[in-house]
């Protein structure tokens, strides 16, 4: 019944924010009229996946801040911002760093499987992602052999990819462990008398345990693959689906599911045979998704946030160095800080953060002034003032507070006869405001 | 004090105030509740709401740099360091004569040449030059075999283990010493953590959140000297008073914002040293900086990483303990010698590694390790027991001697002079960790007859012969004072 509900601009646009980066009023307006059901329908429909570009004769370092770049861009001017968003949830959840990795090439590859597979199958994205050099490095699988067992990988492919803790024990880890030895990369191998780091995945037979393991109550010769089949499709399903849906929510919608939610997402999650499209889409069409609770309920990471500025003043990642602030706002893409990515909410909350935010925005607030945004809004009524902040920055639901806060300024700072901070100044007021902070 | 300016941003809170006609329900919950702290700021904050209504848009000065007292007679401060990933202890204070340790690691050993003893048995990491020293000079006090139990081997449940002193982790959990803050009461600057990204879980409180300083300056709102910027930076500051909004997430901000702006011109002149690096180096200085403001810093937290060493560990180790022994030296060449004895910098881990090494040249994730505080206050020495090496659990692992939350009770009874009791939700045998600042340095004891441990009956030296008996009337001793753990964790 509320998927034949008629979405308002409101509606809209709060819309956008969740399953994108934010849009413009435009776009908002184009999707009035439509049913919650249709409209989710538009944001949904992809085209073709880019890759990220390589840059091989360029340093590593280089070759990183590239791709970081690259992507932001992708997020803030792609055709599918729904899909790239979907791409960083992955990104979270897989967390692989650079810093270990040391190797950009393989998490673009491993960037590239986030966007491509992450939609479909999460048996096969998590198969793929975990036979991916980029996995197996970071999570040392690639020096797990039978007799000299590592766990880590074992470990978090549990705790963290699937099933999370407190449903899997400390036998289990063992039993996991030994499951994905002989799953490995070539290692360094002799090339014309140099040894050289090889990534390529291979299955190592040799150093594969093949005895038999109780996993679940289950005994038998379990090999890696097949403990991730029994993970997403087969004895675990339902506490996999359970924890990728919650984690989800919380990434789309807002804070903790009610328990009927939950079930309702993990049941569609389930019964498309866990496909990631399934999920967002169940996310995307639940009543609470469109609760006035949830609007503006969720924090904007920092890459949600510069993206959204991004695609607000049109600048590039080459006019606008962004990449020199992204650490300090605490969000590094192809750095998560551990293996748990990022959190949410509460979690970007912080004085440090704050700063970060507003020192981004007041470095580069002058910039503005050689561009259409914002202008002429030193001739406006104080009213129309903070409507056209309002209408840049695609705040659809201002709150009197902010509202009232920004008349009051733009009075004082008329008859205090500085007018011509009036443009910049308006900048930084949108791109601080509480209500930009939000998806 | 300006407490309330911190409001923590919980969905739940606000949803739950959402039902019916949220103004009463919040009027009857905070009348009807008085004896509870949370809820007597959650009516503080109703109050200033509804001041803020009447108000409406008056500019006024800050109330902040008021609110930022000086350290009273009998403050105290902790410097919380947290080393993430989980730091292996055997080899930061090393049993360098024990033949189990060499049979265990193996090629992964400290170096016996440089390494710097300091008791029998007991050798600090030859990049803790800084530390050993300090150690002499009877400022380090070392409690080892700290863990909890049931430990199961995951960073992320540990660490929350370890920072929240609970095993409730969902939402609403709350840090052992952002609970400390708000029953102190500390202030805006009284509670800081000093990183580039949030606040941890640490200083996180049931209703408020501390301070985050990052570690570069040029702080927004600092500098208002242009009255078109100090007008912009009021608005923000306005904008944090109101309590009005829908989404808590976007009051959350706005406090954040105006806590910020309110901070920055107190703690701007911290970065007049402006040290390039962007280390524990820089934010421990910045620490001691922040100490000599003197603006009623109590409790700081910082961290630094990473200590997650599967593979290859012995140089990275070596580079984290070298950054680590750097960084208390800039510590305390920059604080003034009028705080030295004010100050105690304790270090804490989610868990040691395991005893045995593994094939990559590194360790797995462990259990128990070695926390160092670190002062002219503490009693210096070992304390604690460091587990048997030999005697481990079924996977390889030591078995903790002492409670995690037996050293934060010490530091919150002896050192913060708070009620552990009401930090921690549980009483807690507490260990002999201080002195009176001045007070003569005790020798240290030999760690294998420390108090506090579970104490085994024979010691193991050299490959397993045993070296000594404890004398009955001791061993008691040792009995009466180990702790008993709080039941239900």
């Amino acid at each position: 019944m509320p998927a034949t509900d008629k979405v308002s601009v409101n509606d809209a646009s709060h819309l956008l924010r969740r399953a994108g980066f934010g849009g413009t009023r435009r776009q908002a307006r184009a999707l009035r009229g439509l049913t919650r059901a249709e409209a989710v329908a538009s944001v949904m429909d992809f085209g073709r996946a880019k890759r990220p570009p390589e840059h091989p004769d360029e340093s590593e370092w280089q070759q990183n801040l590239r791709a970081q770049e690259w992507w932001l861009t992708e997020m803030a001017t792609g055709a599918d911002p729904l899909r790239e968003k979907m791409t960083l949830f992955w990104h979270g959840h897989f967390a692989t760093s650079w810093d270990k990795v040391d190797d950009q090439k393989l998490m673009n590859d491993q960037n590239h499987l986030f966007r491509t597979k992450g939609m479909g199958d999460l048996a096969e994205l998590c198969t793929d992602v975990s036979l991916g050099p980029a996995m197996l490095i970071y999570l040392d699988n690639e020096t797990n052999v039978a007799g000299a067992e590592q766990e880590n990988f074992a470990r978090e492919l549990m705790e963290l990819f699937t099933v999370g803790v407190g449903n899997f024990s400390e036998a289990d880890v063992v039993a996991m462990a030994k499951a994905w030895t002989g799953h490995n990369t070539r290692g360094f191998v002799n090339r014309n008398g140099r040894w050289v780091y090889d990534p390529t995945y291979v299955f190592n037979k040799d150093e594969h345990d093949r005895g038999f393991k109780s996993l679940w109550g289950i005994r038998k010769r379990w090999n890696g693959p097949d403990t991730i089949q029994e993970l997403v499709h087969g004895s675990q399903q339902q506490l996999t689906a359970r924890f990728i849906a919650e984690k989800l929510w919380k990434f789309l919608a807002t804070g903790t599911p009610s328990e009927a939610v939950l079930n309702r997402l993990t049941r569609a999650y389930v019964a498309s045979g866990m496909k990631g499209k399934a999920l967002v889409k169940a996310v995307l069409l639940e009543d609470d998704f469109w609760a006035p609770e949830a609007r503006y309920a969720l924090m904007r990471s920092p890459v949600e946030y510069m993206v959204a500025l991004l695609k607000v003043t049109g600048w590039t990642t080459d006019e606008v160095p962004v990449r020199w602030y992204m650490e300090p706002m605490g969000q590094l893409l192809f750095n998560p800080p551990d293996v748990a990515g990022w959190g949410t909410n509460d979690y970007w909350l912080s004085t440090a953060t704050a700063w970060a935010r507003a020192r981004f925005v007041t470095e580069w607030q002058w910039k503005i002034r050689d561009t259409p945004l914002l202008g002429g809004i030193a001739e406006l009524s104080p009213g129309d003032a903070a409507d056209l902040i309002f209408s840049t920055f695609d705040v659809s639901e201002p709150t009197r507070q902010t509202r009232a806060t920004f008349e009051t300024w733009f009075r004082n700072a008329h008859s205090n006869n500085h007018s011509w901070s009036i443009q910049p100044n308006s900048f930084v007021l949108g791109a601080l405001c509480p209500e930009f902070q939000m998806a | 004090m300006p407490h309330s300016t911190r409001k923590k941003s919980t969905s739940q809170g606000r949803r739950s105030s959402k039902k019916g006609d949220p103004e009463v329900g919040d009027i009857l919950r905070s009348l009807s509740v008085a004896n509870d702290g949370a809820s007597a700021i959650r009516r503080r904050r109703f109050l200033q709401g509804s001041l803020a209504l009447g108000g409406a848009t008056a500019l006024g000065p800050s109330i902040f740099a008021d609110s930022a007292e000086a350290l009273g007679a009998d403050d105290r401060i902790l410097v919380a360091v947290y080393m993430a990933g989980g730091n292996d202890g055997l080899n930061t204070i090393a049993p360098l004569d024990s033949g189990a340790y060499f049979d265990a690691r193996k090629t992964l050993t400290i170096d016996e040449a440089t390494a710097h003893q300091i008791a029998p048995n007991r050798y600090l990491h030859p990049m803790l030059g800084g530390i050993a020293q300090r150690y002499r000079d009877g400022e380090v006090a070392i409690v080892e075999g700290v863990g909890f139990p049931d430990d199961d081997h995951s960073h992320f449940s540990s660490i929350k283990t370890w920072m929240s002193a609970s095993r409730y982790h969902g939402p609403g959990a709350s840090g052992w010493l952002g609970r400390y803050m708000e029953q102190a009461r500390l202030g805006d600057l009284g509670a800081v953590n000093v990183g580039d990204s949030g606040v941890p879980l640490l200083m996180v409180g049931r209703d408020s959140v501390a301070t985050g300083l990052p570690s570069d300056g040029n702080l927004f709102g600092a500098d208002v000297t242009d009255k078109w910027e100090h007008e912009l930076v009021n608005v923000f500051t306005e904008m944090s008073k109101g309590d009005a909004r829908d989404s808590a997430m976007a009051e959350g901000w706005a406090k954040q914002l105006g806590t910020a702006i309110d901070a920055a011109g107190v703690v701007n002149p911290i970065y007049a040293d402006n040290q390039e690096e962007r280390n524990l180096i820089r934010r421990l200085g910045l620490a001691a900086n922040l100490i000599n403001l003197d603006v009623g810093a109590r409790v700081i937290s910082t961290s630094f990483q990473t200590f997650d060493t599967h593979d290859d560990q012995a140089a990275d180790h070596a580079a984290r303990l070298k950054e680590f022994d750097d960084a208390v030296t800039r510590f305390y060449s920059n604080l003034k010698p009028k705080f030295r004895n004010r100050v105690v910098i304790m270090t804490f881990s989610e868990f040691g590694r395991r005893v045995a090494a593994n094939d990559s040249r590194g360790t797995d994730h462990g259990t128990a390790g070695p926390m160092m505080m670190i002062g002219p206050a503490v009693k210096a020495g070992f304390h604690g027991k460091l587990p048997s090496l030999k005697s481990l659990d079924e996977r390889g692992d030591m078995k903790h001697t002492v409670d995690f939350r037996e050293v934060y009770a010490t530091v919150l009874d002896q050192w913060l002079r708070a009620d552990h009791a009401q930090v921690l939700g549980g009483s807690f045998t507490t260990l002999d960790l201080f002195g009176k600042p001045g007070d003569a340095v005790r020798a240290p004891e030999l760690p294998d007859n420390a108090n506090g441990g579970g104490v085994p009956d024979e010691l193991t030296r050299d490959g397993g012969a045993p070296v000594s008996r404890i004398p009955a009337e001791i061993k008691k001793a040792a009995q009466t004072v180990r702790p008993k753990l709080a039941s239900g964790f």
